[in-house]
């Protein structure tokens, strides 16, 4: 036979006012999973930032003048772009004071499900012998790359190990970056050697020839001297160099995803602002339960519920109440962020590096506990009254 | 003689609201005795729910000491009170009090959250009782869909689930159509009649009848009315 336990009193008494449950439920829902989901995006944008700019390697960044709308999309979102600097550029920066390493790219064309290879991809050219942001990773895995090895980022569906015929010129995937959040997960990096290669047999073994000069370059990665600021050498450049730019790469970054970042985390704020405001709706409408329901209490007490009891009660109801709009709202918030992190950090078009799932979980299971305080806290007041008025004076007022 | 049960002495309840200050029990002294079934009459608003409430421990006196079952409740704590409640005193009131969305057995069962011990005994007592009551058929339905007298019958098995020694009843039979009072009261002189002790307060004169002691209460006074 199943046992009556506090709790199937708990959930009867949420049946018997099931609008009223619902709504609160759903409230809390509402608010839980959306400072759930929007702090966890706050938190990847800001990993996708971190991590990013930590991986670039450059400190700034010597283009074009007038093409920084282009490099920001292909740094941060790796929009597909096509840049020339002006000859001798490379080695004019590399003369200024300040600079330690300066490296040469050149960003070839983008790729759209071409017929060497699924997919979409940016190819960039890179110096290996002085490259900021791949020559790490091959530092970091002890690895060296033949010209004709192309290392590729996170988003980069093609397989590791295989063989492509960029234009025509063979290819092997050699290697994989970890995820960034910005615009090096979607690029194929291979060194300049090959790219003039593949430059050279383009015209008889690729569908289209590829028309770059051999000095040709798009932009210069370039790293400050320790005890430099980046500001002082952009200074320098833009007044020793005629037609060129600089962008901070880091704070380009950052200012890039700033904006969002102020958006999502105002959403944020309103939020949380309105998990504050639960309190006071959760705790009249516990109140005014607790009012209706006086001859209740009065006669659990009449049968023998000790004020400790009523208290414990209201409490847990509160509690139960908060807890299942928690799970609703979390659990929700959670399968989404699981489901559609991709799509959804594409969506954002900023640098976006999700957590682990562990973490999200951790994250949500410490809301879930929120929650339920929440509740429990908001109903203290009216559980405290309830258990402390007079079981006589309940009963006649419930009456009344 | 038997074993006095519960015993008001000198006892004053003195309600203080919007009307000021009303003296709903007024200097009682009452001596229940186990295999009484004392029944309490007067008007509306004469004291006499107050009084039971005094006696169940629901309320405090303003003054007088309210003794029950050789406990003085004013040197009781809240849990000492609520124990007293829990295993020795069965309530009933005018309303039957059930929660809606429980069935008529999870009701007479509610007890085992605030005292009775639970368990298989408990469960089976539970069905005894509401055979007793005359609903052993209506084991699994829930409350609101019992009529009135039911609902009534099931709160009586509630409140003698545990095996109380008193049983204070609030107008129980308030409220009911004149054959459904019948079979309440036919119930609890069947009860008293088994060994239950009974004070039951009611505004309904004939129920007099049915009571080896009455009382009437007239403003916060009570008087024993000596047997006809």
């Amino acid at each position: 036979m199943r046992p009556l336990t506090p709790g199937s009193l708990l959930l009867s008494n949420l049946r018997r006012r099931r609008f009223r449950t619902a709504a609160l439920v759903l409230l809390v829902a509402a608010v839980t999973g959306g400072v759930g989901v929007l702090s966890l995006l706050v938190r990847g944008i800001g990993r996708g930032v971190a991590l990013g700019t930590a991986r670039f390697g450059a400190d700034l960044v010597v283009i074009p003048r007038g093409g920084r709308a282009a490099i920001e999309g292909a740094l941060i979102v790796g929009q597909p772009t096509q840049i020339t600097l002006p000859g001798g550029v490379l080695a004019a920066v590399r003369k200024l004071p300040g600079v330690q390493i300066a490296s040469p790219q050149i960003f070839v064309q983008s790729l759209h499900d071409a017929s060497c290879c699924p997919g979409e991809f940016f190819l960039i050219g890179y110096d290996p012998a002085t490259d900021l942001t791949v020559k790490p990773w091959l530092e970091e895995h002890h690895r060296t790359f033949g010209d004709h090895d192309a290392l590729v980022g996170d988003r980069v569906s093609l397989k590791d190990g295989a063989q492509l015929p960029f234009f025509g010129t063979p290819f092997t995937i050699a290697g994989r970056l970890a995820p960034t959040g910005v615009g090096l997960d979607t690029t194929v990096f291979i060194p300049l050697a090959g790219v003039r290669d593949m430059v050279l047999h383009s015209p008889e073994r690729a569908e289209q020839a590829l028309h770059i000069k051999p000095d040709e370059i798009s932009a210069v990665m370039v790293r400050v001297a320790p005890g430099t600021a980046p500001t002082t050498v952009a200074e320098e450049v833009t007044a020793n160099i005629d037609n060129v730019e600089v962008l901070l790469a880091p704070q380009e970054i950052a200012a890039a995803v700033r904006e969002l970042g102020v958006t999502l985390k105002l959403l944020m704020a309103v939020a949380a602002g309105v998990w504050l405001l639960l309190f006071p709706v959760l705790g009249i409408t516990f109140a005014m339960t607790t009012s209706e329901r006086r001859r209740d209490l009065g006669l659990h007490r009449a049968l023998g519920a000790t004020s400790k009891v009523i208290f414990r009660l209201a409490v847990a109801e509160a509690g139960l109440i908060t807890g299942l709009g928690g799970l609703l709202g979390l659990g929700s918030g959670l399968v989404v962020l699981l489901l559609f992190n991709g799509p959804l950090g594409r969506a954002l078009q900023r640098p976006y590096v999700p957590a682990e799932a562990w973490s999200m979980v951790g994250f949500f299971v410490g809301l879930e506990l929120a929650a339920v305080a929440t509740g429990a806290l908001a109903a203290w007041l009216p559980a405290r009254a309830a258990a402390a008025a007079d079981p006589y004076v309940c009963l006649r007022q419930g009456e009344a | 003689m038997p074993e006095p049960l519960a015993e008001l002495s000198e006892v004053e309840k003195v309600w203080s609201g919007g009307a000021g200050r009303v003296a709903a029990v007024a200097g009682v002294s009452l001596e229940v005795l186990r295999g009484d079934f004392g029944v309490i009459t007067g008007r509306s608003g004469s004291g006499k729910s107050t009084l039971l409430a005094l006696l169940g421990g629901l309320t405090r006196p303003s003054a007088g000491t309210v003794t029950l079952f050789g406990h003085d409740l004013g040197g009781l704590s809240d849990d000492g009170r609520a124990a007293l409640r829990a295993t020795r005193l069965g309530f009933v009131f005018q309303f039957a009090g059930l929660v809606p969305t429980l069935t008529a057995f999870d009701n007479v069962r509610l007890r085992t959250l605030f005292g009775v011990p639970p368990g298989r005994d408990t469960d089976l007592a539970a069905r005894d009782l509401l055979r007793r009551v005359g609903l052993g058929h209506r084991l699994d339905a829930y409350a609101d869909e019992l009529s009135g007298g039911e609902q009534r019958r099931v709160a009586i098995a509630r409140a003698l689930l545990g095996g109380p020694d008193l049983l204070l009843a609030d107008e129980p039979t308030g409220d009911l159509d004149t054959a459904t009072e019948a079979e309440i009261m036919t119930l609890l002189a069947e009860l008293h009649r088994d060994g239950l002790t009974i004070l039951m307060v009611t505004h309904n004169l004939e129920l007099r009848q049915f009571a080896n002691r009455s009382f009437e209460m007239r403003d916060g006074r009570l008087q024993e009315l000596q047997p006809a």
